[in-house]
């Protein structure tokens, strides 16, 4: 996959991504001063169970650029009329290239 | 030569510290004790939270503390103790933050990119980090870790995570 091969991982395969993502983005989530978004509950289940948080997706896509990042952002809805918060989200990116 | 144990369950915050025994020469200021989680040579009360983040604290100042044994020590020389022994091994274990996946201490750090990607992946660029509000982090070495986890997670259920990942993703 790194080498920019084209794989159809099978579902074992997509769970072993999908489980390395999340491990890598509460490692991420950890680093100080950024509050928290994982909580310690869905941490440990985590590492009990493998159980991927029920408000967690997972997206994996090609990347043809030459890069190593990692970056999360907080974004937030709020309700236009009231000024209430809505939902309150985090979207977190590791990109891996050798492309480019 | 005195031996005193004591047992401290809980503090007025909720910390929790288990029984300390400790034995000391009367007059040295090297006492030796043994604390049932593993460390060593504390002199006074020091704990973790058993869950939530934030990290252990010395608790001087909240509810009966544990002083030396067999010195009678002014708050002035208590204060410059526990300094000095923030630096020692020991008290570094303890004043880690807890790991993120179990609570036991962090004493290990974890690679943001693994090593094999590392080498496998040249950029020559500096790595740009950012989580949230926070300013971002650019760094020249690409190989970022943190320590937020402890050795027993990342050398067994981390570590075969990575190699299980290895064979699909380093294809």
């Amino acid at each position: 996959m790194i080498e920019d091969f084209s794989l159809s991982p099978d579902r074992q395969n997509q769970q072993n991504l999908a489980e390395w993502a999340v491990k890598g983005a509460m490692i991420n989530d950890a680093v100080d001063p950024h509050p928290r978004f994982f909580t310690d509950a869905e941490c440990y289940t985590f590492k009990q169970k493998r159980t991927i948080p029920d408000r967690t997706l997972v997206f994996a896509a090609r990347f043809t650029g030459r890069s190593l990042d990692s970056n999360g952002v907080d974004f937030s809805l709020i309700d236009p009329r009231s000024g209430d918060l809505l939902v309150r989200g985090h979207v977190y990116n590791v990109m891996v290239g050798k492309k480019g | 030569m005195m031996r005193r144990s004591a047992s401290i369950v809980s503090s007025r915050r909720g910390w929790q510290c288990g029984t300390l025994t400790a034995i000391a020469e009367r007059g040295k200021r090297n006492a030796k004790s043994v604390y049932n989680g593993g460390f060593s040579g504390i002199y006074y009360r020091v704990s973790y939270r058993k869950n939530g983040c934030g990290g252990p604290q010395r608790s001087e100042d909240d509810g009966p503390s544990f002083s030396p044994i067999g010195l009678n020590w002014s708050a002035k020389q208590r204060k410059s103790r526990s300094t000095s022994a923030l630096r020692a091994p020991h008290a570094k274990l303890c004043a880690m933050r807890p790991c993120i996946f179990c609570g036991n201490p962090a004493d290990s750090k974890e690679d943001l990119f693994p090593r094999w990607i590392l080498k496998r992946v040249v950029t020559r660029q500096p790595l740009y980090r950012q989580m949230g509000d926070a300013p971002p982090a650019i760094t020249e070495d690409q190989e970022v870790r943190i320590p937020c986890v402890c050795k027993e997670c990342n050398n067994t259920w981390m570590s075969g995570m990575e190699t299980t990942l290895k064979k699909f993703l380093g294809r």
